[in-house]
Order: C-alpha cells, then sequence, then structure tokens
C-alpha cells in the first residue's frame, strides 16, 4: 500500500494524488504540489508573518484566493465586524493579499462568502485538483471530486512559500452507500448516520470515498454536504467521482476552464473514477433506504440518533473512555438517559454554515416553514454561505418566505456556526444548528448544540421544540 | 546514557475526542501572540465563566505545577485545524502529548512546533492512566532515539513515530526551509504539470 500502482487498477484517490506528488520524500510520505489554495481572515496574518522568517515571497500568487467569512458581522450591509481586533484580521488580509498580488473576495466585491461555500461556485475547486486551506472543512470540495484537505497555520506558510506540502499519503476507505434514501431524508441526515455507524475517528489517516447508487442520485450540494462532515468522522479527506451532474455544476463558473480548455478538461474529470479491480485499505458497504431524519444529542459528532428516538444510557456502553465521554456530554446537554429529544425545547435555531449553507439547503427550509410562524420563544436565523446564493434565494423570494415565518435573513458568513462574529448562544441556551460541530461550547460557552439538516431544523423552529419534519402537520395544526 | 528528549511531570484527563476548540476557545485564538496562547488553554475546564481558577481541575492541582507530559483519550485534537491548540499547549509548557490517536490535522500541526504527538497502544494508555492514579506525582522521560516513554514504575512504552518525523525532532530544520531547497524539483514539475493541466494555471 501507499505505493504508486504502476498501470494496474487505480482508486479515484491515488489518480489525483499521483499527479501531484512532485517528490518522494520517504516511503509513506511524499512533496505534493498544491493546485489551488484559498485564504481567510482568521489567523492568515499569522501565515504570512513564518512566510517573513523564510522566503518572504508567495511563490505562485494567481493558485491562491482569498474571502472573509469568520470573524465578519453578517448583520447589516457594513458588516461591521464586533470588535476591533476583528477588525485588524480583516484588514490583515487586505494588506497581505494586496501586497503578494493575491485575489481577494472582499466584503462588497458581490463573490464574497464561506471559503468551502465559493470554492466549488466559483469554480475554484476542480476535480481531479488539490486545494487547501487553514480550515478543517476544506474537505467539503471533495463532493467535486476535488481533493482538498485542511491545514493548520504553518502549513499555510509552507504552500504560500513553495506551492507544496509535505505530506503523508493517506489510505484509502471507500463506502458504498446501498440503496435509495428515503424522500425528504437529507444528505446531512446520511453522513451522520454514518458517522454514527463507524465512529469520529474511522476516518483517522485515512481519505474517504463516497461512492454508490445513493452518492449518484445526490445533488452536488448533497455531496459537498457529505464530503463536509468527512472531518466530523475524523478523515481529513472526502472524495466523491465527479460525473456529468458535476460537469454540469462547474458549467459556466468565473474560474473554471472554458472553450477548448473545458472540453480537455472534461474529459480528464471524467476519466477519474475508481477502477474496476481497485482496491481500497477498507471497505465498507452502508444500507441508505432506512434512514430517517438523525440528530446529534451529545458533543462528539458521533453522539447522532434518530430524530425519535430516546436518548441513550452510557451504563449501556462497556468500553470506559467512551463512557466516561457519554456521561460528560449529558451532563453538559443537560439531557437524561432514556429521554425523546422531541420533548425538548429550542432557544436557537440556525440554518447556514458550510455545511447547510446552499441554495437548496435554504429552499428545503423554505418549503417547511412557508406560510408558517417561527414559535414564539425560538431565535431563528438563515444565513445564506455567500453573497450570491442570497442573491440568488431572493431572486426566488425565499429571503420573504423566511422574514415573514418570523427568521432573520443574514449576510453571508460563518455567523452562529463559530461563534466568533457577534453570533453565539448563551450559557444553557439549546440550538438546533445546521453546521458541523457540536463541541462544548462551540457556539458560545455553555451553549448547547444538535446538530441537524435544514428541515430539522425549520420544524423545530416552528414547534419551538426538537422536531421531525415528518411529524409537523400534527403539531402545527 | 544520553540525556532524554523530555523528561517531565505527567498529568491525566483520561477522555475520548477532546477537540481543538476545548482545548482552545475561538476567541482566545484571535490576534494574540506567542507565547501567551496558554491563557485559553482549556479555558472553560480551567476556569469558572466568571474567571475564577477551578482548582479541582487537574491542570490547576499543585502537584500538575511544571507539567509537561499529557495523557489523554483518543483522538485527542480533534476537529478545528486551529494551530493555536498546539501553541496554546506549548505555552503552558505541555511539549508532548500522549493517546491511542489524535485528530490528523492537530497531528500535523504538532510537528511543524517541535511538540510530540506520541501515538501508543490502548493497552500502554491505560496502564499509563491507571499508574497514575492515586499517584500524585508522576514523572515520565521521552526517548525519541528508540522512540520510548519511559518511567520508574513501569516498563517502557513504545512510541510509534515515523522515520521523517523522528528526524525532523531531532534536527529542528524548519519544513518551510527545507521544502525551499527543492526549488528545481518543482519548478521541473509545475513545467509538466501545466502542460498536462493547462486549465488549473492558466485561469488567472
Ligand atoms: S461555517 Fe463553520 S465550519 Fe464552515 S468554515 Fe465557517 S466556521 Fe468553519
Amino acid at each position: 500500500m501507499g505505493e504508486m500502482k504502476g498501470l494496474g487498477p487505480r482508486l479515484l484517490f491515488d489518480k489525483i494524488w499521483d499527479a501531484h506528488r512532485v517528490e518522494r520524500l520517504s516511503t509513506d510520505y511524499d512533496l505534493i504540489y498544491i493546485a489551488r489554495h484559498m485564504l481567510h481572515e482568521l489567523g492568515s496574518d499569522v501565515a504570512f508573518k513564518i512566510l517573513e522568517e523564510h522566503s518572504g515571497r508567495v511563490r505562485n500568487p494567481t493558485q491562491t484566493f482569498a474571502t472573509h467569512d469568520h470573524v465578519v458581522s453578517t448583520k447589516g450591509e457594513e458588516r461591521a465586524p464586533v470588535l476591533p481586533k476583528h477588525r485588524e484580521n480583516i484588514n490583515a488580509l487586505r494588506e497581505n493579499t494586496d501586497r503578494h498580488n493575491i485575489r481577494l473576495f472582499d466584503l462588497n466585491s458581490g463573490q464574497q462568502g464561506i471559503v468551502h461555500v465559493i470554492g466549488p461556485e466559483l469554480g475554484i475547486t476542480l476535480p481531479g485538483m488539490t486545494f487547501v486551506c487553514g480550515d478543517s472543512h476544506t474537505c467539503t470540495v471533495g463532493g467535486l471530486g476535488c481533493l482538498g484537505w485542511g491545514i493548520g497555520t504553518s502549513e499555510v506558510a509552507h504552500v504560500l512559500a513553495t506551492q507544496t506540502l509535505i505530506k503523508r499519503r493517506p489510505k484509502v476507505f471507500r463506502i458504498n452507500c446501498e440503496g435509495i434514501l428515503p424522500k425528504g431524508v437529507l444528505a446531512k441526515d446520511l453522513i451522520l448516520a454514518m458517522i454514527a455507524e463507524f465512529g469520529s475517528e474511522a476516518g483517522a489517516n485515512m481519505a474517504l470515498e463516497f461512492s454508490g447508487e445513493a452518492i449518484s442520485q445526490l445533488s452536488i450540494e448533497g455531496r459537498l454536504t457529505m464530503c463536509n462532515l468527512s472531518i466530523e468522522m475524523g478523515a481529513r479527506i472526502g472524495l466523491v467521482a465527479p460525473d456529468d451532474a458535476s460537469i454540469e455544476f462547474l458549467a459556466n463558473k468565473p474560474f473554471a476552464p472554458s472553450g477548448k480548455l473545458w472540453d480537455e478538461a472534461i474529459k480528464y474529470w471524467l476519466s477519474l473514477k475508481s477502477e474496476a479491480g481497485a482496491s481500497a485499505e477498507r471497505e465498507e458497504s452502508f444500507d441508505v433506504s432506512k434512514i430517517g431524519p438523525q440528530i446529534t444529542w451529545g458533543t462528539s459528532p458521533a453522539h447522532v440518533m434518530d430524530v425519535n428516538g430516546y436518548v441513550p444510557n452510557p451504563k449501556d456502553e462497556k468500553n470506559t473512555t467512551v463512557r466516561l465521554g457519554m456521561e460528560k456530554a449529558l451532563d453538559y446537554m443537560n439531557l437524561t438517559p432514556g429521554q425523546r429529544l422531541t420533548d425538548t425545547k429550542v432557544d436557537v435555531v440556525f440554518i447556514g454554515s458550510c455545511t447547510n449553507g446552499r441554495l437548496a439547503d435554504l429552499r428545503a427550509a423554505a418549503e417547511i416553514i412557508k406560510g408558517q410562524k417561527v414559535h414564539p420563544g425560538v431565535k431563528a436565523l438563515v444565513v445564506p454561505g455567500s453573497t450570491s446564493t442570497r442573491r440568488a434565494a431572493e431572486q426566488e423570494g425565499l429571503d420573504v418566505i423566511f422574514k415573514r415565518a418570523g427568521f432573520e435573513w443574514r449576510h453571508s458568513g460563518c455567523s452562529l456556526c463559530v461563534a466568533l462574529n457577534g453570533d453565539r448562544l448563551k450559557e444553557g441556551q439549546r440550538c438546533v444548528s445546521t453546521s458541523n460541530r457540536n463541541f462544548e461550547g462551540r457556539q458560545g460557552a455553555g451553549g448547547r448544540t444538535h446538530l441537524a439538516s435544514p428541515t430539522t431544523a425549520a420544524a423545530s423552529a416552528l414547534t419551538g421544540r426538537i422536531s421531525d419534519r415528518f411529524s409537523l402537520t400534527d403539531w402545527c395544526r | 546514557m544520553s540525556k532524554p528528549w523530555l523528561k517531565g511531570v505527567a498529568v491525566a484527563l483520561g477522555i475520548p475526542d477532546i477537540d481543538t476548540d476545548t482545548i482552545i476557545p475561538i476567541d482566545y485564538c484571535v490576534n494574540r501572540e506567542r507565547p501567551h496562547f496558554d491563557e485559553g488553554l482549556f479555558r472553560s475546564w480551567r476556569y469558572t465563566p466568571d474567571n475564577r481558577l477551578r482548582e479541582d481541575f487537574v491542570l490547576n492541582r499543585k502537584s500538575s505545577l511544571g507539567c509537561k507530559i499529557l495523557i489523554t483519550g483518543p483522538n485527542f485534537g480533534c476537529g478545528s485545524s486551529r494551530e493555536m491548540a498546539v501553541w496554546a499547549l506549548k505555552d503552558f509548557g505541555i511539549t508532548c502529548v500522549v493517546a491511542e490517536s489524535f485528530g490528523e490535522i492537530f497531528y500535523d500541526n504538532c510537528f511543524q512546533n517541535e511538540v510530540l504527538a506520541a501515538k501508543v497502544s490502548r493497552t500502554s494508555v491505560d496502564k499509563i492512566l491507571s499508574a497514575m492514579q492515586g499517584n500524585e506525582k508522576m514523572v515520565l522521560s521521552v526517548d525519541i532515539e528508540n522512540r520510548l516513554i519511559k518511567s520508574e514504575t513501569l516498563p517502557p512504552v513504545k512510541i510509534e513515530l515515523d522515520d521523517l518525523r523522528k528526524s525532523a525532532l531531532i534536527q529542528k530544520l524548519h519544513p518551510i526551509a527545507a521544502t525551499l531547497s527543492k526549488d528545481q524539483a518543482i519548478s521541473a514539475f509545475e513545467d509538466s504539470y501545466e502542460s498536462k493541466f493547462p486549465w488549473v494555471i492558466a485561469s488567472k
């Protein structure tokens, strides 16, 4: 394993990796070429400082792009950050990108948004490429067959200086999704169910490949959502082979090739599938046909249950460390073993983030809330993942549906996913969130997060309790 | 006998899946200069919401003073890519974390900062943890050359560490400096890459 496999059948992952290997550094490490790279305002100033300690020169500025998403406010046109130190971050990114001739999608550019949303949307992250960003959810772009992974600040500096990374070749874990996802069950439910099944570290040192009929039938948005949560299964990389749907999605995107280059690119992209007979380190099949809406009850993404189910009992868990983790989580979440989550009151509902902030997600949520009212005890917000998503949604009138129902309609950014930009939970507040992390304090110290799909979030906003969208009619009557 | 790579007091946090948000909340990541990231280290576990020290938390106990090694549950450092998690540990004085497994980005970030993320078997973690129970102060030493963790009371524990990481820890050569010396190889690669995939670099 870990070898270039010569003429034998190769996996999707092998094809992309091998095409980017500059040099072999040891049995497991390669020097890997980075096709494209994105920066955001949080922490990249430190990367530029590290760069200064070395060459001080960005090797290939046209292969790096930048935007603001983490600390910008999503309230009001001016998007003013809440704290002065955040303004410093924004200005530092402006100065650094200006000095090094890096393209910045600034707040008023019309192209600003969460990195993992605008990468695919602008055609920056293309199939068959390597792509990195100083953010762990860079794996999102695997939904388009782009080999993306998140890196730390020192590695951001490494890419700026050399356009490469020293990287251990991961092994491949292929999950074949069999059956057809029940109607109304979303990609988010599918990936949460998968994390529950395989665990939060099943993908450690692996690249996940999602394949099978259920994946082919998913929209590109759905595939991006699935790959987004690869990191929550412990994998730095998630991948879906590009197909006709990917090509349709990318056609006419601003940074995708056009004309003759587009034709060449398509031919190459469609050749990237894993070949028959190529085997992965681990192969599993996963039946998707019986999955219902999923939600997390605890503080690890593996703490997942059916939205209609009962909170598990740590006493039933044999492994001591896992049991301790469960006890701590229940305590933090203020839940009792055996209780139903659907009895639980909700204070905040957040629809957005790089997981579920795309147009398809907003449409799914809008369908649930159309003509209804948000429960008076709930603060509900919708934060489109990018400025152009916001605009497209407004063209369809989704903003009106949300606002009439009592949702706040925001500008794009990370918002309540990261609690760094004016949106955060208060101590003890409970939130149904379409984002990807339910860690202690992630949405604000003492805040309690339940991860779910946009439709579960929308349903919960209406009832004021954690709710299954399928039982909604009863609730509303 | 040669000096160990590291010798110091070990502390135990035997919980699985400790994520980087918990290691350092986002508020403590913004615009802080090294070496002051330790202010945020395990903030909500070390401090009450009104900023009083929680004296019962393991890192706040007298016996943990000056600790250098953290023994913890599997999947330590999962989640966000924030390198501040490593800086927070290092600024606090912890330069070795021992666990059965790590979040991958955290693992790589450790080695960018000469912090050892020591992967050891589950039974070894369990043995160290149970030896630490009821033991006021446990001193461990790390022998990188032989990839071992040693103590006075336990048999040596094997660390899983590849050659590249090991020599980087010993040689202290910064990865950027190492790669910058390969400039020609990168340029040669770029030429052939550009002719194979002209759409990557062409869209300027
Ligand atoms: S939306 Fe959340 S997970 Fe996504 S990039 Fe922003 S902070 Fe990270």
